[in-house]
């Protein structure tokens, strides 16, 4: 799939019969790959400057980088400071890219709120995730921890996501899963959104007991999740 | 008769003892929260004393020589003096307070069970920002006075299993992550390996200062000395193998050298998580016994485990998983899970029985009897033939 996603991005840049262009992409790929804040932020905005299409920086740099991040993960070559790392730099790029994604209107893969669960201060695997499927091409909000149901609610109100994504470390706060989608059903929201959970003591047998959609035991597994997730959803969503 | 400091000192030498031994409270990491103690010790018909609360951070109860002794518990703890905590304030919906590495904590005044981590005291990846850090002070007299005559009348007044526990804060690894915060310390390790490299160093010649002081007091009365480093997710290592070998392992190594120069006891280490691909170097380094034997993690069957490591490493642990069965399950669900363990974990000793970890709050005290029930029955070595 990656050496697919690489063939694609060289033959995207061909096509323009530019070698330059083509070498930018290559270097954000790797640079995100290897955690490069430095050079990726340089590369990005050379991408920008040589008049790349911001969508063609994004799929065939950003995001295809993400998806190897993703992948060395479940193979087990990549950990969590790995991860981390190409997440951060993949982070910057974006901060960097984001207004012209904006003018190109160009359009996310979808909209993610997430947070960890009431009495829950626990966020790394949360964090991992929203880093994840911001590289994915997802647009993320972040609420932090000690979410509670109120405050989920209010936020899917206030935002109308695709997805609703909750984190928990503890069986002391898992509940807090299964309240916050009762307060979706009772504000009239829970057909509205995608509910995803995981942390160390989910299972998939849990998630289907509480009534969430979906479950993922790791940021990896959560892109593809989100993704299809998203394509579940009525066509004139997407 | 066989008494609890035998009992354990088998297991540890991998001779089936006459049972399995049983710890709750011997560290913690083997204990019981606040919010199951009160609810068991009222569901065992003891009196409803004072709780003393032993560790803020992990909500942790001293607990009562009338519990201990009821429950049969083989093992006592021993460990330094807790000098006095900062005080908790109210910051907004948390209660806060700074602990005496200068890292500030926090918990939700509604719903919330622990104290977590908000704030770490080093904030840049730099030797100046090191250098600036306010170390705890293990020459501290007030931690050491009265140890040993503690020490003696545990030793020779009781025949409990003596668990040592010295150390301040976490691990070689997890004690990064409290000073510099888990993210930024995890990536440090790949941005920053010189900080690293120095940074761990002053942890491990700190954990190596604090151990003289513990064991020139005690170390010829403890049967157990505990170390605690988490190394693993539910997945799987937290960071690479090479990297562990790299930063960790021979860091660990002469700390584990250092006490075992000073002390007779077995070296017990506490990892959460699915550490498996780590146990062999673990074992090189001369960790006797591994803790907790998180049994819902991957690759964390203890029935593989007993198989491939049962000859040098003595379970500490693992007798109920405790992320399912133990706080969901019915009673005689639990019973089947601690049957299974046992079976699995007790043949040619090297097993100490505890559940994954500290047993939490939502554990109904009926399962926790089960659990204690099903060790008294499936406990019992079988004569052999």
């Amino acid at each position: 799939m990656d050496l697919e996603m690489t063939s694609h991005s060289q033959q995207a840049a061909s096509q323009k019969g530019n070698n330059m262009e083509n070498q930018t992409l290559h270097e954000i790929f790797n640079g995100i790959l290897e955690g490069k804040r430095a050079i990726i932020k340089e590369k990005v905005k050379e991408a920008i400057d040589l008049g790349m299409a911001p969508e063609v920086i994004l799929n065939d740099g950003m995001i295809a980088a993400m998806t190897q991040v993703g992948q060395r993960f479940e193979r087990g070559e990549f950990y969590i400071p790995e991860m981390l790392i190409a997440a951060r730099a993949m982070q910057d790029g974006l901060t960097i890219l984001k207004p012209c994604l904006g003018q190109a209107r160009v359009q996310f893969t979808g909209k993610v709120i997430a947070g960890t669960v009431h009495g829950d201060l626990h966020d790394i695997g949360k964090n991992l995730v929203c880093m994840m499927l911001e590289g994915a091409g997802f647009e993320i909000q972040d609420l932090g921890t000690n979410i509670s149901p109120q405050k989920f609610v209010e936020a899917a109100r206030a935002s109308s996501p695709d997805i609703v994504a909750m984190s928990a470390l503890l069986t002391t706060t898992m509940p807090g899963m299964k309240a916050t989608i009762v307060a979706l059903t009772e504000a009239g929201l829970r057909s509205k959104v995608k509910v995803m959970v995981g942390g160390a003591p989910l299972t998939e047998g849990y998630a289907q007991q509480i009534g969430a959609d979906g479950y993922a035991p790791d940021a990896s597994r959560a892109v593809a999740l989100a993704k299809s997730l998203i394509a579940r959803q009525p066509s004139h969503l997407l | 008769m066989t008494t609890s400091r035998e009992r354990v000192r088998q297991t540890l030498q991998h001779r089936e003892p006459d049972r399995v031994p049983f710890d709750l409270g011997g560290s913690i990491v083997t204990s019981i929260t606040i919010g199951a103690y009160k609810p068991l010790r009222q569901r065992l018909g003891l009196p409803d004393i004072p709780v003393r609360v032993l560790d803020r951070m992990l909500g942790l109860p001293g607990l009562g020589e009338d519990f201990l002794q009821r429950l049969q518990v083989d093992t006592r703890p021993l460990t330094p003096n807790p000098l006095g905590e900062a005080d908790i304030v109210v910051e907004g919906d948390y209660y806060v307070f700074t602990d005496e590495w200068g890292a500030r904590l926090r918990s939700p005044r509604e719903g919330g069970w622990y104290y977590d981590l908000c704030e770490s005291p080093i904030q840049e990846p730099t030797r100046e920002a090191l250098a600036r850090n306010r170390w705890p002070d293990p020459a501290e007299p007030m931690r050491w006075s009265g140890l040993r005559q503690r020490a003696q009348e545990l030793h020779d007044h009781t025949d409990h299993a003596i668990v040592g526990s010295c150390f301040l804060g976490s691990g070689i690894l997890e004690q990064t992550a409290w000073l510099r915060g888990m993210e930024e310390s995890l990536m440090d390790l790949v941005e920053h390996p010189a900080f690293v490299e120095a940074l761990m160093e002053e942890i491990t010649e700190f954990h190596i200062e604090t151990a003289r002081y513990f064991l020139d007091a005690v170390g010829d009365c403890l049967d157990v000395l505990v170390y605690c480093d988490d190394l693993a997710t539910q997945q799987g290592p937290m960071i690479s193998p090479g990297l562990f070998r790299t930063l960790i392992k021979p860091r660990a190594a002469r700390l584990i050298e250092y006490v075992k120069r000073r002390t007779s006891a077995k070296l017990f280490w506490h990892t959460c998580g699915a550490v498996r691909p780590l146990i062999p170097d673990l074992i090189e380094i001369g960790v006797d016994i591994l803790n907790p034997v998180q049994v819902s993690a991957v690759g964390m069957d203890p029935v593989e485990l007993k198989r491939e490591f049962g000859k040098d490493l003595t379970f500490w642990g693992g007798g109920c998983d405790t992320q399912w069965v133990l706080p969901y399950a019915t009673p005689g669900q639990v019973r089947d899970e601690v049957r299974r363990r046992i079976e699995a974990l007790a043949p040619g000793g090297g097993f100490v029985f505890n559940p994954v970890h500290n047993i939490q709050a939502d554990v109904p005290p009926q399962n926790i009897i089960a659990m204690w029930e099903a060790l008294q029955e499936y406990g019992v070595s079988k004569p052999k033939h």
